[in-house]
């Protein structure tokens, strides 16, 4: 239902920042794309980086980067995997970024903390979304934006192909092979069905 | 003792199951194929279901203010209108201030913190198109790194991780002006790009010809670093 919603506003959001553009009010299609797409970008960099101040920075500097490159938006139809592009790129540097200097200052976590160390109990369905955030945010960056886009985005695989610049088919894979391990560590916490 | 569970699933039931697929044969059949089929259906809503975090208050003042005035470090507190209206008479506060100010700054310069170190950067795309994120050869990358007081800082751009291909000051065209140091390298073969500032009261060292070592090198000596996000060219 939500995703019906968001398909009609974005329609919306979409020829609002065409006809800006047409209009060359560069400002004005800013500020509808920024209206319109802010809180799904935030979104996106805040569950691909599980860290809402560095979510913060990278979702603005989306936003500016976005500023400076409109001119050179060819496809204006296109307007959402665009931005999802840019801001994916943008959250896995951060990830990167940041997993470089945990690497040098901060010591390695020992073990994996996910393995039950008794048999599970089963959890209700509120506990089992705690449980994904959870085993989502132990994921790789890129699994993790690949199943976002998937999952929570809806994104179809050819869309995905052109925010990841990967081939669908290699996506589908990478799809096949995210899911038994969350299913892993998810039924280590308890989530079985 | 547990029985195993059939495994046929994970080795072609779910890639079925994410292109469409209805369940073959053997899954109607296999419970422990049926109770996985079930399972990955409810983790893909789980994962549509996650909880929505939402951007701070103002988010998009402060973006329009950043390009509204790129140079400007910080932008006024939006909504203080009572702080214009009164200009006239907060002018002797503040000279009131500037004196008390002056007084102490002796003692706040020898125990105030370090200021922190910020890097920017901006890719100038010599051809448009459509490929955000996507630099390609010939573009240029403009580093812009603020420093503050420190009175030794450098800002480098490595390729590879390896080879310093701009370094201010020094040879590469770059300004170096109140605390800010800003210098452009045009990205002429693919790799990866990433910046490094380094800042310190004492000398920074020539480069080892590695961005870790040369971040770690700083950090040991007790110089402030900050690294750039890697720019990828192909």
């Amino acid at each position: 239902m939500a995703a019906t919603h968001t398909a009609i506003d974005l329609r919306d959001v979409d020829d609002r920042i065409r006809d800006a553009l047409e209009r060359a009010d560069r400002r004005a299609a800013f500020v509808a794309m920024m209206a319109g797409y802010g809180d799904a970008i935030y979104r996106h960099c805040a569950r691909l980086l599980c860290d809402s101040t560095l979510a913060s920075d990278v979702h603005q500097a989306v936003f500016e980067q976005a500023y400076r490159d409109l001119p050179t938006l060819q496809d204006k139809q296109r307007v959402r995997g665009w931005l999802f592009r840019i801001a994916t790129h943008r959250a896995l540097d951060a990830a990167k970024t940041r997993r470089r200097f945990r690497r040098r200052f901060v010591p390695e976590e020992q073990g994996s903390a996910l393995e039950p160390a008794h048999a599970p109990t089963p959890v209700e369905d509120a506990e089992a979304i705690r449980a994904l955030e959870d085993c989502l945010a132990r994921l790789d960056p890129e699994l993790r934006a690949t199943l976002l886009l998937r999952f929570k985005e809806e994104m179809s695989y050819e869309e995905m192909a052109g925010v990841l610049e990967e081939q669908p088919s290699t996506l589908r894979k990478r799809v096949a092979r995210a899911l038994p391990v969350l299913r892993r560590w998810l039924e280590g916490k308890g989530v079985t069905e | 003792v547990t029985r195993a569970r059939c495994t046929r699933f994970d080795a072609g039931g779910l890639e079925r199951l994410l292109a469409g697929m209805p369940p073959d044969a053997h899954e109607e059949d296999c419970a422990d194929c049926r109770a996985s089929r079930s399972f990955y259906e409810k983790l893909k809503g789980r994962i549509g279901k996650l909880p929505d975090p939402r951007p701070e208050e103002g988010w998009q003042a402060k973006v329009l203010d950043r390009i509204d005035s790129p140079a400007t470090p910080a932008a006024p507190v939006p909504g203080d209108v009572s702080r214009k209206s009164s200009a006239s008479q907060m002018k002797w506060v503040a000279l009131a201030a500037a004196a008390v100010a002056a007084g102490s700054v002796l003692v706040f310069v020898r125990s105030r913190p370090p200021d922190r170190l910020s890097l920017s950067e901006d890719l100038v795309a010599v051809e448009p198109g459509m490929r955000a994120g996507a630099p390609a050869p010939g573009d240029r990358l403009r580093v812009t790194a603020r420093v503050g007081s420190s009175p030794n800082a450098t800002l480098r751009v490595y390729l590879r991780e390896r080879d310093v291909v701009m370094e201010c000051p020094g040879p590469s065209p770059c300004s170096s002006r109140d605390g800010v140091l800003t210098g452009e390298v045009t990205l002429g073969v693919p790799g990866t790009y990433r910046a490094l500032v380094i800042a310190g009261h004492r000398p920074i060292a020539p480069t080892t010809g590695s961005l870790d070592a040369d971040a770690r090198a700083a950090e040991a000596a007790g110089q402030r670093v900050e690294m750039g996000q890697s720019v990828t060219v192909r």
